[in-house]
């Protein structure tokens, strides 16, 4: 199992700085997601997690090493735009990028059918890279990621070009493998695929991280004070609310600053109102994610 | 196993398995023995008695008066040119020859013939020129006929530095400068493939796999190795294959008759190949790290394939004076030296110092070039879709 952590990394092109003072921590066994809007420096960030550039200073460590040929070996990296040879059969691109995290041509191979098998590709294996669909070739990619049992594994944009049916395929297997102590860093936009998977998110701004930590912990704080509210019939007043949204078969209830959610069910509760629906408001990740990018509270 | 060598032995299997690799590789020997096997086939119908040409002349110079009949063609004469033209125009002639009565002074003969065009031929027919040597030469001894037909037949004798006589003939000249377009166009294919290859690997994206399990220097190194491999692949069956086709033609085609091809002259072809491609390859390499497109890159990589091949267009030159300073400057530059080397051997002009000067210089230039490029390597792999300035490339060459 490996961990990472990412300390106080800046990284600049000419004069344009990309990653500023990046700082998080991968714990091993968690799937993390590090979002963000487009060109904050993600994938710069991933690429020096994967020694492939430099920082220009601060730290990154492997289960405390700096990474090196060694820790690499148990990385497995999927690119956001696909890397694959056009001309090469599917299941000679995947040994052979095996062969290059240090397999023996023959585990390279068998491991390399085992999983284009695994990814619904076995029929395809003696296909040509070209002769496949986008979203094929996601899954042999997914392959060639995964042939070497990767210890800890990176996925730029993981589910870009794939169907629904292959969109969960490759949840189950990120899942079987998160269940098995493999760590994974998951950069993504599909915020709904982060919520879904992920323990922990990072969402890098303008290079900088703008929001580190549980993703529970995350929407708690960005959730704001107000419930979901379905009942019958609806009380006239209430204390402690500030406004009221109607949202068809639902209001949101706004609560005045300080105001307790318990506080207003034991007042429905002594109307004597019947209560359909009461919930915390919470937001989603990508509510999150524009209030963040927006500035907004 | 080392990742260099997975590389390597990826770029090679992948790269002897492509078509236009095995095409080049095999057919261009096809293609040499079809030729002698074809030159020996059509000298045999050429030399083989068949039908004799009828020619017609009429001789108004009054001096030809017998001779008709020559090697493939019987002259027949003819009182007039009317009689001549209508025997032409009847087809029982095939071309009409009028000799005027000035014809000693000026050498003309109208030549008749029936049909349009235009004849671009400027040698005297043989037979014509049989019929007239004949006819002028009517009781001089064979021998005086045959100078005058045959002035001279120039045997040269080149000494070499030591003042031996070197072995120079024009066939060896020829057969040697072949060899080294095979070997021109073999580290070209090569490093052509590395380029291709190298910027294949950044338009699709492969090249950030790859950087996440190997470092910029093995992979760089790798395939260097792997298509270096395959180019050796590819001169070692021409080498073989025009040790064959030197000892076929030699016995084939006269003005080839006592090649040989020794084999100190392959160790110096495989030397030259490996040098030369070490150094083509490597700034190839470079080339495909900086450039955005193969469109792009192989455009570029004329800057280094013209001075390459520029000891083929003053091949002349070289086989007239092989020790110019011109030759021995194309000789000990780098970028020149592997085909002027194996085209002065074919002229047999070459000292052992010379050779041993251009290929210390050819492998100097290829560590550095070697070194360059892993820093351009390093520096430009990942850049997409633009091309680094050149002050940019000084900056990473420093960096």
């Amino acid at each position: 199992m490996l961990s990472v952590e990412v300390d106080r990394v800046t990284k600049a092109f000419g004069a344009r700085t990309v990653v500023r003072q990046v700082s998080f921590s991968v714990p091993s066994g968690e799937v993390i997601g590090l979002v963000g809007p487009n060109g904050v420096g993600k994938t710069t960030t991933i690429r020096m997690i994967l020694d492939i550039i430099k920082p220009d200073s601060g730290e990154i460590h492997i289960n405390g090493q700096q990474p090196g040929r060694s820790v690499l070996d148990r990385i497995g990296y999927l690119p956001e735009e696909r890397g694959l040879y056009r001309n090469l059969r599917v299941l000679e691109t995947v040994a052979y990028l095996g062969s290059l995290k240090g397999m023996s041509r023959r585990l390279a191979l068998s491991e390399g059918e085992t999983w284009v098998n695994k990814m619904g590709m076995g029929a395809h294996r003696l296909k040509k890279v070209v002769e496949l669909s986008r979203g094929m070739a996601q899954l042999v990619q997914f392959a060639a990621t995964l042939v070497h049992r990767p210890q800890l594994v990176v996925l730029d944009e993981p589910f870009a070009a794939l169907d629904p049916l292959n969109v969960r395929l490759v949840k189950d297997v990120v899942r079987e493998l998160r269940a098995a102590g493999t760590t994974f860093i998951l950069s993504t936009h599909q915020m709904n695929q982060v919520e879904e998977l992920c323990d922990r998110v990072v969402m890098i701004h303008e290079g900088q991280v703008a929001l580190n930590g549980k993703l529970s912990e995350i929407k708690r704080k960005y959730r704001g004070n107000s419930v979901f509210l379905a009942c019958e019939p609806y009380p006239p007043s209430l204390n402690g609310i500030a406004r009221m949204e109607d949202r068809g078969d639902h209001r949101q209830l706004y609560l005045n600053d300080g105001a307790d959610p318990q506080v207003l069910l034991r007042q429905l509760a002594e109307a004597g109102a019947v209560i359909e629906r009461f919930e915390l408001a919470t937001p989603s990740l990508e509510e999150v994610f524009i209030q963040v990018v927006k500035g907004a509270p | 196993m080392n990742r260099t060598l997975t590389i390597a032995s990826h770029e090679l299997l992948v790269t002897v398995r492509r078509r236009s690799f095995q095409v080049v590789t095999f057919l261009l020997p096809a293609l040499a023995l079809l030729g002698i096997l074809g030159f020996q086939t059509v000298q045999d119908k050429v030399f083989l008695p068949g039908k004799q040409a009828q020619f017609g002349y009429v001789d108004g110079a009054d001096m030809f008066s017998g001779h008709g009949q020559q090697p493939g063609a019987v002259f027949t004469p003819y009182g007039s040119l009317d009689a001549g033209r209508r025997a032409l125009l009847e087809k029982r002639l095939d071309a009409l020859f009028v000799f005027p009565e000035s014809y000693l002074e000026t050498g003309l003969v109208v030549k008749y013939t029936v049909g349009g065009g235009v004849t671009m031929e400027r040698d005297i027919p043989a037979p014509l020129k049989g019929f007239i040597l004949d006819n002028l030469l009517e009781g001089a001894a064979p021998q005086v006929r045959q100078r005058v037909a045959d002035p001279a037949v120039v045997s040269e004798v080149r000494l070499t530095l030591e003042g031996q006589p070197s072995p120079v003939d024009a066939g060896r000249v020829v057969f040697f400068f072949g060899m080294s377009l095979l070997l021109v166009m073999s580290i070209f294919m090569s490093s052509g493939f590395l380029l291709q290859g190298i910027v294949e690997e950044k338009e699709n994206r492969v090249m950030e796999v790859l950087l996440s399990s190997v470092s910029s220097g093995q992979l760089m190194v790798g395939k260097v190795i792997g298509l270096g491999g395959a180019g050796l692949v590819q001169v070692a069956v021409w080498l073989a294959s025009a040790a064959a086709l030197a000892k076929l033609a030699s016995e084939t085609i006269p003005v080839l008759s006592g090649l040989t091809f020794p084999g100190a002259l392959a160790v110096l072809g495989l030397l030259y190949f490996v040098l030369g491609y070490l150094l083509f390859a490597t700034l190839m390499a470079a080339l495909g790290s900086v450039s955005a497109t193969a469109r792009e890159g192989q455009q570029i990589s004329g800057i280094f394939v013209v001075p390459a091949i520029v000891p083929i267009y003053v091949w002349p030159y070289m086989v007239a004076h092989p020790n110019s300073g011109v030759s021995k400057f194309l000789t000990l530059f780098p970028l020149t030296s592997p085909v002027t080397v194996m085209e002065r051997v074919g002229v047999g002009s070459i000292g052992p110092w010379e050779i041993a000067g251009s290929a210390v210089l050819l492998l100097l230039a290829a560590l550095l070039a070697l070194w360059a490029t892993g820093k351009l390597f390093r520096a430009y792999l990942l850049m997409y879709g633009k091309r680094p300035g050149l002050r940019d490339m000084v900056r990473a060459l420093r960096g």
